[in-house]
Order: C-alpha cells, then sequence, then structure tokens
C-alpha cells in the first residue's frame, strides 16, 4: 500500500472521482470491459465511466466556451447522452478519452455557435481572483481570455482539443472526420492569430 | 506531441491554467441514472422523405408557426427537462480515530505493467506429464500478476508447502515451506506485491477471533508473519454472546486503497502489508447489516466499486428475510448500499474451503466456484446485481462421467490467459473460461 504516511495510512485530499480514474486509466483491460459493459447497458460500468472522465470532458468544453461554465456544464451533460448511445460503435476502448473529450468539444462548440446566432449571450470578462495565481499567471490568464473571446467556438474548440486535451493533428482530424492537413493548416492559422492577439509574434 | 516551441509552451500552460478553473466535480452515479433515463425527443423521420415543393414551403411554414406559438407558450419550460449536473456529496467526514480508515480515502500505489507469456508460449497447451506436482492436501491459491504466476499453499493440517504455477507453460514448481496456517486464505496485493495469507489463530482446535497473517515475497522466497487482527467478534446480538468471537471470515483485495479487507460478518477490517496494520474499516452505522453470518467468500469488484460478499447462517436483521445463504454487494466507502440476494446453497464445506470467489477482468463478473461442479457468475446487468447465472454445472451432464475439475482447492483468476484456475486430483490443473464457459485441463491427472 501506501508508502510515506503517519499512523499508518495516507489519506489522499483527492476527489473521489480521481481515485476512480486512477484505477481505470491504469488498467487498458479494465476499461476495454467496463466500456463494453456499459455498452451493453450496465448502469454501474457507465457512472464509472462519467466517474473518471467528466472532469477532462468539462475542462475541455469549458475552454470551448471561453470560460462559461454553465455552457459548459450543458455541453458536458449532452457529450453524455451522445456517448451513452454511441458508445457501442467506439471500435477501440484505449481510445475513450479522446472520443469523449472531442464529444464534449463538439457539443460546446454547438452550442456556443447557436448562443452566438442568438445573440443573447454576452461573454463577459471573466474576474480573476487575485490571491488565485501569481501575478505573471495572471496576466498570461487575462491574455487568453481577450483572445478567446476573439475566437469563433470552432477555433476554441480546436485550440481545447490541441492544448487542454493533448491531441495531435492527426487524432483531431480522426475524430472530426477531416484530413489531417486540414487541422494542421487550421491550427497554423490560429496560432498566427493567437501570437498576434498575444502579442507574441 | 512533438516538441513545443516556447510560444506552443506558454499556450499551453495558458490553457492549462484557463480550463482549471471550471468546476469539475460531480456525483457520477447520479448524472449515469439521469442520463440514462433521459430520452431525446423523439424526430419526424418523414420530414426527410421527398415531397412536392409546394408542400415543403407548407410544411416549412407551419412549423415555424407551431415553433413560434409554442415558444410563446411554453416559454423556458425546455430548460427544466435537461439534466442537470448533480453535485458532488459532501466529503466523508475525516476519520478521527486511528484505528479507522476510510477505504475511499486510501489510494493504491501505481501498478507496474502485469507480467506477459514468453514469445513462443501457447498457455493453452498442456503442461508436461510426471513432473513434480504437489501432494494432496488443502490448496490456496491467488495469482501475483507482476511474476504471472499462481503462488499456491498446500496445507497438511501439520505444516504446509508453498508452489507456484506457470501460467504460460502450465508446470508446477516447488519452492519453501509455506506458513503456519491450517487452511489460509490467499490474496494478492497488487500494489505491495505480496501474497498475503491469512487464518485464524487456534485453527482447528480453537477458536480465538484473531486473524493471523502472513506475506510472502515471491523473489525471495521467504513468508514473513505480520501481526494478527484484533479479535473479531460477532458483535451483532448472536446466539453465542455479544461478544462472541467469529468462527469465519472472508478477504480480497481491494484495488483502489490497495488493501487487504477482511470481513468477519459484522464489520470489515483493512490489513495494510507495507506496515503490517490493521485498522477498522469506517463504514456508516445507519446501514443495516446482517448480522450472525459466517462469511463464505468474498470479491471486490473493480468496475462497479463494489464488495460482493456470500455469507451464510442466521441473519437476523428482517430487511435480510431470515436465515439461509446470501449474496451481498457493498459499497466500500459506506458499507452501504446493501444489495441481498438469495445466495448459492452449494456445500462449500465447514471451513469454506471448498468454494471461491473471484472477479474475472475478461467479462466483467465475479465469478463463484464449489470446486469445479458448479460455476456460476454474479450478474450485475440483471437488476443491478441481481442473480447468479450458472455458467457451468454437472447437473444434466451427469456428474459422475464429469471430471473432478477441481478437489477442494480455492480458485485463482489468472487476469493474464482470462481463466479461473483451480488444483484437481492427482497433481492436475484445470482451468474454466467464463467467456467461453469451458473447462480444460492445463496439467492433465498424473497416473
Amino acid at each position: 500500500m501506501c508508502a510515506g504516511r503517519e499512523g499508518g495510512h495516507q489519506h489522499s485530499t483527492a476527489p473521489r472521482h480521481l481515485l476512480g480514474m486512477t484505477g481505470l486509466a491504469r488498467d487498458t483491460a479494465m476499461a476495454a470491459t467496463t466500456v463494453r459493459l456499459a455498452a451493453a447497458g450496465d448502469t454501474v460500468a457507465f457512472a464509472r465511466i462519467v466517474e473518471a472522465f467528466h472532469a477532462d470532458m468539462t475542462r475541455v468544453a469549458y475552454v470551448v466556451s471561453g470560460g462559461d461554465q454553465d455552457l459548459a456544464d450543458d455541453a458536458v451533460q449532452a457529450a453524455w447522452s451522445v456517448a451513452w448511445r454511441k458508445l457501442g460503435s467506439l471500435r477501440d476502448p484505449e481510445r475513450l478519452k479522446p472520443w469523449l473529450v472531442s464529444v464534449a468539444a463538439n457539443e460546446a462548440r454547438q452550442l456556443g455557435r447557436r448562443q452566438r446566432r442568438r445573440a443573447i449571450v454576452e461573454i463577459e470578462a471573466m474576474t480573476v481572483d487575485p490571491a488565485a495565481a501569481e501575478p505573471s499567471d495572471h496576466d498570461g490568464a487575462l491574455d487568453l481570455e481577450r483572445a478567446l473571446r476573439h475566437l469563433s467556438p470552432d477555433e476554441r474548440a480546436l485550440l481545447a482539443l490541441r492544448y487542454e486535451a493533448g491531441l495531435d493533428s492527426t487524432e483531431i482530424g480522426a475524430l472530426a472526420g477531416r484530413p489531417a492537413a486540414t487541422i494542421r493548416w487550421r491550427l497554423a492559422r490560429l496560432l498566427t492569430r493567437l501570437r498576434k492577439e498575444l502579442s507574441d509574434a | 506531441m512533438p516538441e513545443l516551441d516556447p510560444f506552443d509552451a506558454r499556450l499551453t500552460a495558458a490553457v492549462h491554467a484557463f480550463a482549471n478553473r471550471a468546476e469539475t466535480g460531480v456525483d457520477a452515479t447520479a448524472v449515469a441514472e439521469r442520463t440514462i433515463r433521459f430520452r431525446p425527443r423523439r424526430t419526424f423521420a418523414w420530414l426527410a422523405a421527398p415531397l412536392p415543393v409546394p408542400a415543403w414551403i407548407i410544411l416549412v411554414a407551419g412549423l415555424l408557426l407551431t415553433a413560434l406559438l409554442g415558444a410563446t407558450m411554453i416559454g423556458r419550460a425546455w430548460r427544466d427537462d435537461r439534466l442537470s449536473i448533480v453535485p458532488p456529496q459532501s466529503p466523508s467526514p475525516a476519520t478521527t480515530a486511528t484505528a479507522e480508515i476510510d477505504l475511499a480515502g486510501v489510494r493504491a500505489h501505481a501498478l507496474p505493467q502485469p507480467a506477459t507469456c514468453p514469445a513462443g508460449a501457447d498457455p493453452d497447451v498442456p503442461g508436461p506429464a510426471h513432473r513434480l506436482w504437489p501432494a494432496a492436501g488443502t490448496t490456496s491459491m491467488a495469482f501475483d500478476r507482476q511474476s504471472g504466476k499462481i503462488v499456491a499453499v498446500v496445507s497438511f493440517g501439520d505444516g504446509s508447502q508453498t508452489w507456484t504455477f506457470d501460467v504460460c507453460s502450465n508446470t508446477w514448481a516447488q519452492l519453501g515451506a509455506g506458513p503456519n496456517a491450517w487452511m489460509p486464505t490467499l490474496v494478492y496485493d497488487a500494489d505491495s506485491d505480496r501474497t498475503v495469507a491469512l487464518d485464524l489463530t487456534g485453527r482447528p482446535s480453537a477458536i480465538s477471533g484473531r486473524v493471523a497473517v502472513w506475506s510472502y515475497d515471491l523473489e525471495a522466497d521467504r513468508w514473513l508473519a505480520g501481526t494478527p487482527s484484533p479479535v473479531l467478534t460477532r458483535t451483532r446480538a448472536s446466539a453465542a454472546g455479544p461478544d462472541a468471537p467469529t468462527y469465519g471470515f472472508a478477504a480480497a483485495y481491494h484495488d483502489p486503497s490497495g488493501l487487504v479487507v477482511v470481513y468477519d460478518g459484522t464489520r470489515a477490517w483493512a490489513y495494510d502489508v507495507e506496515v503490517d496494520a490493521w485498522s477498522a474499516v469506517q463504514w456508516e452505522e445507519d446501514w443495516v447489516r446482517p448480522s450472525y453470518v459466517t462469511p463464505v467468500t468474498l470479491a471486490y469488484d473493480p468496475v462497479r466499486d463494489r464488495f460482493v460478499l456470500n455469507v451464510k447462517g442466521m441473519i437476523l436483521a428482517e430487511a435480510y428475510g431470515g436465515t439461509g445463504n446470501r449474496t451481498m454487494t457493498l459499497d466500500p466507502a459506506t458499507g452501504g448500499d446493501v444489495i441481498s440476494r438469495p445466495g448459492l446453497g452449494f456445500f462449500c464445506g465447514w471451513a469454506s474451503e471448498l468454494c471461491g470467489t473471484v472477479f474475472d477482468r475478461t467479462t466483467g463478473r465475479t465469478v463463484w466456484t464449489d470446486g469445479g461442479t458448479h460455476v456460476e457468475a454474479w450478474d450485475p446487468a440483471l437488476d443491478t446485481y441481481g442473480a447468479w447465472e450458472t455458467l457451468y454445472s454437472v447437473v444434466g451432464s451427469g456428474a459422475t462421467a464429469s471430471p473432478d475439475w477441481c478437489e477442494g482447492s480455492r480458485p485463482a483468476a489468472d487476469s493474464l490467459n482470462g481463466r479461473i484456475v483451480c488444483r484437481g486430483a492427482a497433481g492436475s490443473v484445470a482451468a474454466f473460461t467464463p467467456a467461453t464457459r469451458q473447462w480444460r485441463w492445463l496439467l492433465a491427472p498424473q497416473d
């Protein structure tokens, strides 16, 4: 068991969902079994998947939404609904996480586009708790927020999948149904814009 | 990901920092249940059918008008129909006593990659005949995932031997003396890479209520005696008195915490092999658990994060319906969420030495066997842990014609090959594959 604890046991401060994620993520055979059971309608197995990947999906959706927590929550909920219906079509269970975060990004992108069309949502400047970040991080965060506000939901989805989820162009292309070259070109164009926005060109 | 240039690195850090502001806490079970209950609104498939252009115009105009009226009348009602994120429950109260532990608050070490069979090995080919094999004796087994071998303790009443069975070459190998146990339960502690043997002290002549423990280092071929457990008692009212010592326990490895959990009929205890310490598992008192029962087998289902427990004997709580065998699921975090069903009625020996339960990672099911004549799987898909399903039974196929797959040995789950392995008569070893529901000899009975 755990080493370096006092009084026998180390009581982790990690939330329970992280404990579950560790187990599911480190054992690919278990992950495959869990996905198969969930796809067959096993509620408990599906809950284990929710437990393991909800946080990753929310973080990606949050970036795509430009920092709108409500929109991110709605997108992730919609993504779980899609996942539940289409889990059986996932051919490679090892690709579960990329698939789930891309579904969340897509739902957030679509919700964001609808909001833009209706023009009823103002993307407000985030208020950053000065105590929550170092001054240098604070400046960087504000720069990114400003830059994000100028991006479309599609561009933010690309940014989130590449820089938050860590997917490369080939993976994003496969998940989006587009050639990797197209994704690379869009990323390059996006980066050029961001360099300008963030005054780093 | 390729190496990042300075701007890429800065952007990655900024995106991570931004994403980390998201509130990500959630009650996964509630979200899953709501998701599953949620049904997307039906779409009108006939809209896709080819219609003349004027009909489309009328149809679209009608739909727009309906939508306008609907939106006016219903307003924002659709929002109430959405799934809602359920906030996480309040965290469990912190452990207050050093002797208690919250299983949900302890995390196991990261596990190294499990062993794989060497190139060229065929685990389906029976091992060579006329090799050394253990003499007849009660055999307890556990699968050591890091070595890819089953560790077996063969007990003879006045001593025991340690053996390994290689599941890739299907051969026995004898090691040193076993622990000084009468009929131990073996559990492989994966994150400590130790096989743990547990047995009631003083058996069979006296009942002390303490569980003796030994840990085995396979590389060094060395058993190390640990500290016996506190006295395990049937704390709730029992025929033998309120504090009578237990005469049965069941044990399983709890993967998330990396602890060996022992259930004594009323309470659970956790043994940490690395520091040789016992703790009482902190479970909520509100949950009514049956008492005055003898645990027979215990397994941990890591897919559903539940213990699957088989008990026999009188059950006092009315909620559990009088006497008889029961199968229950227990939430490791609370001891609750008890789902109780009639258990298996097969004979397991007076010390439960004939039966065993293991979790099969290939099928995601808890599999029970009574020594080879019956194999049952606890099916969680039926009514959320609803019933045992018979995978194999000699009944109907003729017991006399059935080979003696297992001879009083508790099985081990060979996760390397996705099968349940037990020791049979005359040095033989048999394997049951839950996915195909078939027994096969890994080592045929010797002459």
